[in-house]
């Protein structure tokens, strides 16, 4: 499945995820979850069969699809247009500039270089100087780079100007953060840690732009070979030019000639004849004080395709040959993304699972009302501090409670909210933030788990109505050392506890607090939900 | 204590409202407070000054963000006693993380008491007995503060029993309802939790008494010049033939927008005198002239919609007990508007009520020429504007600054308060202090007046006490300025 994602994509999927979290905030969590499931069922199981048989690139570029399908159908009318299409026509129209830009500033060059006015003719080695060389530095300098970090094996994150850029970028924000710390307010302190947090989040996706700039260099070098090309035939083809060689030094034909036949190496076996002779050589060397007069026309005129052939073999081809780098490594990129990183794993699931309406009280808010106290007896309470449920299938997911909610935790109301939700039943439950252990201790049968066998996912109960410490951050960075980077962890909160149940609805105010601060911690696959939607 | 000026730290769990409780005890509204933990980043001082002497000190600091790891540090910890925070601060001064905890722990190990905020309207956790226990492991003089945000009282046995282990006193309070004399009784717990303490604390509730009786002796000076201005009001214009209803218009305009400016200035002094910068019950312009100007409502307010009423209120108009609702001070100056109303084109547009009753409530005479407008012969006016006064002290001084629902404000002053000022509660002998000040002020005699104002001071001065201690009684029913049944209509 090669070429399924471009960058104009991953733009429209960003786009859509930011107006569901705006949806998400109005209408809440149902609203997303009921159109994700209808868009799967009509029109994605139909075509793919089964969402766990899909891989989740193609689920969800389908998803992508029938989301811009309805975009266009609704908004298009209204002349709204996704900044994905806004991306490619913008790159389209910068591939075009730069190359036109190439190709003037090739042309202006060379034509105001080709002025021969009948008094000297044309420095040759100017002419490979300016338009050969240079480029051919260029090209150089570039491929060492690329060569030297080929060798070190230094990923693109580590490239100089990237880095540069990246480091000036966050530093700047970090001190601008530290220098309005103590001017702005709590809400606006929280939105800039938020702004930080998910550009860090995005890092990944910034390299993917490294590559559509590094296209650009090469289509404006593209043109810039041409226009040269072009400008120097037009010269040859409409006006009287010619060229010759001078040196201070005491250079022989002969010697010259040698070089000029180095040069003309790569062509010289399908066109013999770019190149001058050493007649032709001894007959264009230009002797100021001699004047023009003794130097024979044909050898004047003998360098001309040797110039051209240079510019296209050393200036044009090797920037085709970086175009088509470009474009491959491009996709390279494309497909080496991390899917986890995408934060698609909640469409995942909204997609996945059935959704629950009966009456307009879901699951978890039915078992945790109609029985309370009869559900929390000693028969459902865990005797161990850890429980799992009992059917072993699928990789298993960890729930951590903390300790002081534990023993009021309606297990069997959770365990089938949490199914339903993760679509597994192998769920383990874990004590958290016990006084006097460590969290590696409470961790333990966790990080058991993780060392052999590959873990779905962790959650972790939290209630809302406790502001996020830099103490729960710490915990989280502690989870993701011996969870890995990219296991899915899910924050599950709930409100305040009632006398009858202790799985409430959580505050919109404080749901939004805790979604900032976590993605102020920059990590992409952790998302903060509520237990008991709203 | 470092310093003879006690210093109180303010500490907490992030979002507990350790600002709010701050604003308040300091009668600062410009603490910044939010709903969004993390409002407070670095410690903040706030000395109360009372004549530029700075007599008790309070510090807002951040939140705790590491509870457990501070805790399990400290209680690691193996040096002398006396250096623990120290020690923790240098050792954690350096990493980010650590950032909020040292500044919070900092005043405590400067040797400032504690005051411990938490919100008892929410359960007990292991991070607040971890906080709890930090404090206790300092040493320093403490205090629990149940700041009760909401009207949920269920979990307050759990906290209550689990502050007894840690603290020297536990209090209740709410920083968004507290009053003067809940104030006071926080400060006067603050003695109990350090016998040290005690001399000093006790110097700091009298200086905070004195100053209270001293905004209350400027309160009344401020409401009997008022008084004195209003009543006092005399215009007079010349008048030629045809122009007599023109001149009538403007005469009212002039005393609407007299009284207006007057009584505003008034209010805007009191309300600085109680430091509230943000906190306004200033009156939209509008409601002066126009629709309240003869609204049913405030003719009804006023009583003055049965002509006789008005026709036997001479002096003793205020036996008839004409009410004023709280919610007059919500429809601005309807009732000067009205009053007034009642002279010149405003009595023509009442069709109904006759000019003469208006002459008569105003004392405008027309001999010859001339126009005249006051002094006011209706003492009635004088109870309406000393009701108004006492009730716009009565909200200024019962909004906690720490208090930030401005919204909430426009409520207070809603039509259901019900009829009544504090002035209908007054004794005869009251009244007449009013009654000879309000003829002092008719005859203008100047030594009179002076002698009539000074005991409509004291008898100011005595009922503003009484507001600001809960004990006086006010509208038709009894109890309307007692901070809970107030704070129930916002």
């Amino acid at each position: 499945m090669k070429n399924l994602w471009n960058i104009a994509d991953l733009i429209d999927l960003h786009y859509f995820f930011q107006t569901d979290e705006v949806l998400r905030q109005k209408q809440g969590e149902s609203a997303l979850a009921k159109r994700d499931r209808i868009i799967y069922l009509a029109k994605i199981e139909p075509q793919l069969g089964k969402a766990d048989d899909i891989p989740p690139r193609i689920l969800v570029r389908k998803w992508l699809a029938i989301r811009r399908l309805q975009f266009s159908q609704e908004r298009g009318q209204e002349g709204h247009i996704l900044p994905g299409t806004v991306w490619r026509e913008l790159a389209s129209l910068c591939c075009g500039l730069f190359f036109l830009a190439g190709l003037f500033t090739g042309a202006g060059l060379a034509a105001s270089f080709l002025i021969y006015s009948g008094t000297a003719p044309l420095n040759v080695s100017s002419y490979l100087g300016v338009f050969v060389f240079l480029q051919l530095l260029f090209i150089a300098g570039q491929a060492l780079f690329f060569l030297y970090r080929w060798t070190q094996r230094i990923p693109m994150e580590s490239t100089v100007l990237y880095v540069l850029i990246g480091r000036l970028l966050m530093r700047g924000m970090d001190g601008l953060r530290r220098r309005l710390q103590r001017k702005i307010t709590g809400q606006q302190r929280l939105d800039l840690a938020a702004l930080v947090g998910g550009v860090q989040q995005r890092k990944e996706l910034a390299v993917l732009l490294i590559w559509p700039a590094f296209i650009l260099i090469q289509l404006g070098g593209i043109g810039f070979n041409l226009g040269v090309f072009g400008a120097t035939l037009a010269k040859v083809v409409f006006s009287d030019i010619a060229f010759g060689w001078q040196s201070s030094l005491h250079l022989s034909a002969s010697a010259v000639a040698r070089l000029v036949q180095w040069i003309a190496l790569p062509w010289s076996w399908v066109l013999p004849h770019a190149s001058p002779s050493l007649e032709q050589i001894q007959g264009s060397q230009l002797v100021l004080k001699e004047g023009i007069a003794h130097l024979t026309t044909g050898a004047l005129v003998s360098w001309w395709p040797f110039l051209c052939a240079a510019v296209v073999v050393y200036g044009l081809l090797p920037r085709l040959a970086l175009l088509v780098l470009g474009l491959v490594q491009q996709q390279r990129a494309l497909d080496k993304l991390h899917f986890a990183t995408l934060g698609i794993r909640p469409l995942l699931q909204r997609m996945a699972s059935p959704r629950i309406d009966t009456n307009g009280i879901t699951e978890i808010e039915r078992v945790a009302t109609s029985a309370p106290s009869t559900e929390r007896n000693a028969d459902s309470e865990p005797a161990a501090t850890q429980v799992e449920a009992s059917i072993p299938e699928g990789r298993p997911w960890f729930v951590l409670i903390p300790d002081e909610l534990y023993e009021d935790c309606p297990f069997p109301a959770l365990t089938d909210s949490l199914s339903s939700r993760t679509g597994s039943a192998r769920i383990t439950y874990l004590r958290s933030g016990v006084p006097g252990a460590s969290e590696t201790e409470n961790l333990a049968p966790l990080i058991a788990t993780a060392s052999t066998a590959k873990l779905a996912g962790v959650l972790l109960l939290q209630e809302a109505w406790q502001p996020p410490l830099r103490e729960t951050e710490s915990f989280l960075q502690e989870l993701r050392r011996v969870a890995g980077n990219t296991l899915p962890l899910t924050i599950l909160l709930i409100g305040r506890p009632t006398a009858a149940t202790l799985f409430t609805k959580v505050d919109p105010g404080q749901l939004q607090i805790w979604r900032q601060k976590m993605r102020a911690t920059g990590d992409p696959c952790l998302e903060v939900l509520p237990l008991v939607p709203s | 204590m470092k310093t003879q000026i006690p210093e109180f730290a303010i500490i907490g769990h992030p979002n507990e409202g350790k600002s709010s409780v701050l604003s308040t005890l300091a009668e600062d509204d410009s603490v910044r407070i939010s709903p969004i933990p993390g409002e407070t980043v670095v410690c903040q001082n706030f000395p109360v000054r009372i004549d530029g002497r700075e007599i008790i000190r309070f510090i807002d600091t951040p939140g705790f963000q590491n509870p457990r790891q501070t805790l399990q540090w400290l209680q690691d910890y193996q040096g002398p006693e006396e250096q623990m925070l120290a020690s923790f601060i240098t050792a954690h001064q350096d990493d980010p993380a650590f950032h909020d905890d040292c500044e919070l722990l900092g005043p405590v190990a400067a040797g400032a008491g504690i005051i411990f905020v938490v919100d008892g309207s929410r359960p007990l956790r292991h991070v607040d007995r971890a906080e709890m226990e930090i404090l206790r492991l300092s040493g320093a003089p403490r205090m629990a503060v149940i700041n009760c945000k909401e009207e949920d009282a269920g979990y307050l046995p759990q906290w209550q029993s689990e502050f007894r282990k840690h603290f020297n006193a536990v209090r209740l309070f709410n920083s968004c309802r507290a009053n003067y004399r809940q104030r006071i009784e926080l400060l006067e717990s603050l003695k109990a939790i350090d016998q040290q303490l005690e001399p000093v604390l006790k110097t700091v509730i009298n200086a905070f008494q004195e100053d209270w009786e001293i905004r209350n002796m400027q309160t009344a000076t401020l409401l009997a010049a008022l008084l004195q201005d209003i009543l006092a009001y005399r215009r007079s214009v010349a008048c030629g033939k045809g122009e007599e209803q023109h001149k009538r218009l403007q005469l009212h305009r002039e005393y609407l927008d007299f009284v207006t400016a007057r009584e505003q200035q008034a209010q805007q002094a009191i309300r600085h005198l109680f430091k509230h910068n943000i906190f306004n019950l200033e009156l939209p312009p509008q409601s002066i002239l126009s629709e309240d100007l003869f609204s049913k409502r405030t003719w009804e307010f006023l009583g003055l919609s049965d002509r006789q009423i008005i026709l036997a209120g001479a002096l003793g108009g205020a036996a008839l007990g004409v009410g004023l609702d709280a919610a007059t001070i919500g429809t601005s100056f309807g009732l000067f508007s009205a009053v007034g109303g009642l002279i010149g084109a405003g009595a023509t547009a009442l069709k109904g009520k006759e000019l003469l009753s208006g002459v008569r409530l105003l004392g405008m005479r027309m001999g010859g020429e001339q126009l005249q407008v006051g002094p006011v012969s209706n003492i009635q006016l004088l109870y309406i504007l000393l009701d108004r006064g006492l009730l716009f002290y009565a909200h200024v001084i019962n909004w906690a600054h720490g208090r930030r629902d401005y919204e909430g404000m426009h409520n207070l002053m809603g039509p259901a308060s019900g009829k009544g000022g504090f002035t209908r509660h007054w004794h005869r002998n009251q009244r007449n202090i009013c009654d000879h000040f309000f003829r002092a002020v008719q005859k203008g005699q100047e030594g009179v007046l002076e002698e009539a104002s000074v005991a409509l001071q004291d008898l100011l001065r005595d009922q503003l006490q009484e507001i600001s201690e809960d004990r006086a009684a006010a509208g038709a029913t009894q109890g309307q300025t007692d901070g809970s049944s107030q704070d129930s209509n916002a």
